[in-house]
């Protein structure tokens, strides 16, 4: 105890660290300049799971077609029958792969 | 049941390439057209002079039409027109389209089917179809297919050759059933 004391007195009127103070030291320098970088790699990560998670969960876009190619309408007395069709081809996406 | 074989009769005939179907031979052109109040000898004679084929008319076909046509295949026109106004199609030995009447009666009208849908798979449409024609119609090959549809009172026959038309599909028999192949 009085070896730790004297230590520490010896530090204070020399500059010289205590025995373990300076690893002390230099392991709590590393902690708190780690802590950004840990943040930095977790924060990407997360971002780019969300990033994966919106990717594959997207609907499938639709073909930019018009939405009706044929028109049809035919009355005839108090008949009218009106048909009108448009087809679009779904593109392959790579989830189809 | 007599129904039942009839429409099946109707939509085979309507969509199916086969000899027996007398719109089969007609061009696959579309064709845009309005018409108001135009009587229905003029609109087969209208047909006569696009398809180049000749059309004889039964001294039945009477009365009149008004027609809107964008892109639309004169074979679809003619099935709506028949199931219209009661008409029947038949070829004669020379070719000629012959055009009768039907009789006009209520319990002979065709399956007629209202519906409206954006971008939905082609095998959804033909389910709705199938229940309106109360009969199996499948698609095969047409996955990668969506539809837009919307109809008012349209015969079931009219709105299924329309779709094939579109999508470049032929319309096959597979037993009691019909099958779009695209």
């Amino acid at each position: 105890m009085n070896d730790e004391r004297d230590a520490f007195r010896a530090w204070l009127d020399q500059g010289t660290p205590p025995p373990g103070a300076q690893a002390r030291d230099a392991e709590d320098a590393w902690s708190s300049r780690g802590r950004p970088v840990r943040r930095a790699v977790l924060m990407t990560g997360a971002l780019a799971a969300a990033v994966a998670l919106w990717w594959f969960s997207r609907p499938t876009p639709l073909p930019a077609t018009p939405e009706y190619q044929t028109r049809l309408l035919v009355s005839a007395a108090d008949d009218e029958v009106r048909i009108d069709v448009g087809v679009r081809r779904r593109p392959p996406t790579d989830r189809d792969d | 049941m007599f129904d039942k074989l009839t429409l099946f009769a109707v939509l085979s005939a309507a969509v199916s390439p086969s000899a027996d179907d007398p719109l089969a031979s007609l061009p696959k052109e579309r064709i845009d057209l309005e018409l108001a109040d135009a009587p229905v000898r003029d609109v087969m004679k209208l047909v006569q002079d696009i398809s180049g084929q000749p059309v004889t008319l039964d001294d039945c076909v009477e009365g009149t039409l008004s027609l809107k046509l964008d892109a639309v295949t004169l074979r679809s026109l003619l099935v709506v027109i028949g199931d219209t106004l009661s008409l029947t199609y038949a070829r004669s030995e020379d070719g000629a389209l012959l055009v009768g009447c039907d009789e006009p009666r209520p319990d002979r009208k065709h399956a007629r089917v209202d519906m409206a849908v954006v971008a939905v798979p082609l095998s959804d449409v033909l389910g709705t179809l199938s229940d309106a024609a109360d009969m199996p119609i499948t698609a095969s090959g047409c996955e990668d297919v969506l539809v837009d549809v919307s109809t008012s009172n349209a015969p079931v026959s009219a709105v299924l050759h329309t779709i094939a038309s579109q999508a470049s599909a032929t319309v096959e028999r597979d037993g009691n059933a019909l099958q779009i192949r695209c």
